[in-house]
């Protein structure tokens, strides 16, 4: 008893060391030159989940900086994805313990991976945060998308679709989030600047696909004179953009947020008028830029726009749009 | 509950019984809603919107039906949402690989079912609460399909497979409807008439009693868990398939939708009575809700206030005329 007892524990810890390693991949860099003489700059990114696409073309992003200015870095996450919070602690405190130059990371949790950010920063490792916030003002920089100027230019963007007057619909993923209030304050903005624009009542989808179909349904039933409706990130733009399809509707104008292999067939049928895709390659890219500087003593901004792309079915096979659309390449 | 309510249940609770007086009042209720929605509102009262509504409304109907067997045994399901998401990704996976539309379906209702079979083993050998088994597997399924998915979309399916979720019959009744009429009728002819429906009685009206008479409480509550699983998984296809697309975040929350309709149609939380009919206006009374108050343009927060007084009002008007 005792013996299959100790086996059991043994490939226990065994399996918690696995998991707790995560998926990494270390992409060296032949280029030396513009190193310093010596150890070579080592940097840590880690993200919510490695197989994600939006983190793949993080790396993607990393991967060309690196190259252009001769750091290694390592790239992981933990396996068990994005709500293992106490997965991403323990990378970062594998990374603290290995000494890598600095830390790049897209924070699973805004508050709970603070104590141990904070903990490489006090040990002389300098964090920079990507795409999601973190609730420290102790990084170095922080390199996202600035949701209030892409919702306000998407919100332009409507305005002149719809000549400057109509009736839209705003339908939100969830109460009370950060980007939620961030992107319905850019879109609202946006539209005050047009009189002959009214906006009426935001709705919440709770990030349910199926609810925002409904939704859209309800609205559309309720308001047979609407112009159009802002959904404000992925599962709002597919649910809205499915309804229409539904009812075959191509008159109602949908503006959606953000990309993904459901939403792309919707611009491409004509029920998606425009989309904002976001950057995750210039995180990458721009990332490892900063820490570079960082490292080399140099003065980096705080905070960085990734800036972002308003994809249409117009513009959507402009080799601009098309890297938005497909970061990692068609195959992807 | 005494012996003779579990009396009264046996056998006579169902779609189509003498006891319609007990439907009288939670249809009433509907009625007043609907009328109410058609006076303030232009496109309430019709035809393409009571459609919509009942669309709309077809997927919680489902999953009602499957927490009234439960909480008839005076169980409850927690993993209703989780286990569709369980089944609609291994559908959309199955479809990817390429197994057809038929055979994904099946599979993946199966394993809703298999889901559901777990849930009663653990509430009937091991002898765990059914709010604690059932909320054990409500984590683990919701794991399961961000597992499976890495918490991604499954996308890229056969838009055929669209038909199930929101294709239409004869250019105008949604499927889901149908699909939701023909279960309901099956399943409330199996709770009425027979043996296995009144087993179901006989456990949630006394256990002891049904235990005495030569009632298998193991099996009936292993079939009445795997009856919930199987309806799960059938929402968990069509919900994936309204949107051709599966995701492990389909249904969250959908269980408590489900126990509610169940209640506001009557079905006891202390088990032993409810009907399948009663069910159906309970999901309707909040589907009818919904709809209007989104057609009112009504603020969502008040929306969820207006839904939760009407879930404490319709338990209470419940309660006043069985006493």
């Amino acid at each position: 008893m005792k013996k299959v007892l100790s086996i059991m524990l043994a490939v226990f810890m065994v399996s918690v060391l696995l998991v707790g390693c995560g998926k990494s991949d270390t992409a060296k860099t032949a280029d030396s030159q513009s190193a310093d003489a010596g150890a070579k700059k080592k940097i840590a990114i880690i993200v919510k989940g490695t197989e994600n696409v939006f983190y793949q073309s993080v790396k993607a992003g990393a991967d060309v900086a690196a190259k252009e200015t001769g750091v290694e870095y390592y790239f992981t996450g933990s396996s068990a994805g994005e709500t293992d919070i106490n997965g991403q602690v323990s990378l970062v405190e594998n990374a603290i313990s290995q000494k890598v130059s600095g830390i790049i990371i897209a924070a699973s949790d805004a508050k709970a991976l603070v104590p141990v950010t904070e903990k490489a920063i006090a040990a002389g490792i300098p964090v920079i945060v990507i795409d999601s916030g973190l609730q420290t003002d102790k990084y170095t920089s922080f390199l996202t998308t600035d949701n209030v100027a892409a919702a306000g230019a998407a919100g332009e963007s409507l305005a002149k679709m719809l000549n400057g007057k109509g009736k839209v619909a705003i339908v939100n993923f969830v109460a009370g989030a950060q980007g939620a209030i961030e992107r319905e304050k850019g879109f609202k903005d946006a539209m005050a600047k047009y009189p002959g624009i009214e906006v009426l009542q935001t709705q919440y989808y709770n990030n349910d696909k199926q609810k925002a179909l409904s939704l859209t349904q309800d609205i559309l039933t309720a308001n047979p004179d609407l112009d159009a409706i802002f959904a404000c990130n992925e599962p709002g733009t597919v649910g809205v953009g499915r309804a229409l399809k539904e009812k075959n509707n191509r008159k109602i104008i949908e503006i959606g947020f953000d990309s993904s292999d459901d939403i792309i067939p919707l611009i491409k049928d004509g029920y998606l008028k425009g989309t904002i895709v976001q950057m995750p390659y210039n995180m990458g890219y721009l990332g490892v830029k900063a820490m570079v500087d960082k490292l080399n003593g140099k003065e980096v901004v705080k905070n960085q726009d990734t800036g972002f792309t308003f994809v249409t079915p117009e513009n959507m096979e402009s080799p601009e749009s098309q890297k938005a659309l497909y970061p990692l390449g068609k195959n992807n | 509950m005494s012996v003779e309510t579990s009396k009264i249940s046996f056998g006579k609770s169902g779609l189509f019984n003498k006891k319609i007086f007990n439907e009288l009042g939670s249809f009433t209720g509907l009625l007043i809603i609907g009328l109410v929605f058609s006076i303030t509102t232009d496109n309430f009262f019709t035809m393409n919107n009571l459609l919509t509504v009942a669309l709309q409304t077809a997927y919680i109907c489902l999953l009602a039906i499957a927490e009234t067997y439960v909480i008839i045994t005076s169980g409850i399901d927690l993993s209703v949402g989780s286990i569709l998401a369980v089944s609609g990704v291994i559908c959309g996976k199955l479809l990817l690989a390429g197994f057809g539309i038929p055979l994904s379906m099946l599979v993946a209702i199966l394993v809703g079912g298999l889901c559901g079979a777990i849930n009663g083993l653990a509430i009937s050998k091991m002898g765990i609460a059914p709010f604690i088994a059932t909320l054990g597997m409500m984590s683990i399924g919701r794991g399961v399909a961000n597992v499976i998915t890495d918490s991604l979309p499954i996308s890229g399916l056969p838009e055929d497979f669209f038909f199930i979720g929101g294709g239409m019959v004869l250019e105008s009744i949604p499927v889901p409807v149908i699909i939701m009429l023909v279960v309901a009728i099956l399943f409330a002819f199996i709770l009425n008439r027979t043996a296995f429906g009144k087993y179901v009685f006989a456990l949630g009206s006394n256990e002891d009693a049904a235990r005495l008479s030569g009632v298998n409480i193991g099996m009936t509550t292993i079939g009445v868990y795997a009856v919930s699983g199987l309806l799960s998984g059938l929402v968990g296809v069509m919900l994936a398939a309204r949107l051709v697309s599966a995701q492990a975040q389909a249904g969250l929350g959908y269980e408590l939708d489900a126990i509610a309709a169940s209640i506001i149609g009557g079905v006891s939380p202390m088990g032993g009575a409810g009907t399948i009919l009663g069910t159906i206006i309970g999901a309707f009374i909040m589907g009818v809700l919904r709809n209007g108050l989104n057609l009112l343009n009504v603020n969502a927060f008040w929306q969820q206030i207006a839904i939760g007084v009407v879930i404490i009002v319709a338990v209470y008007i419940d309660k006043l005329r069985r006493k």
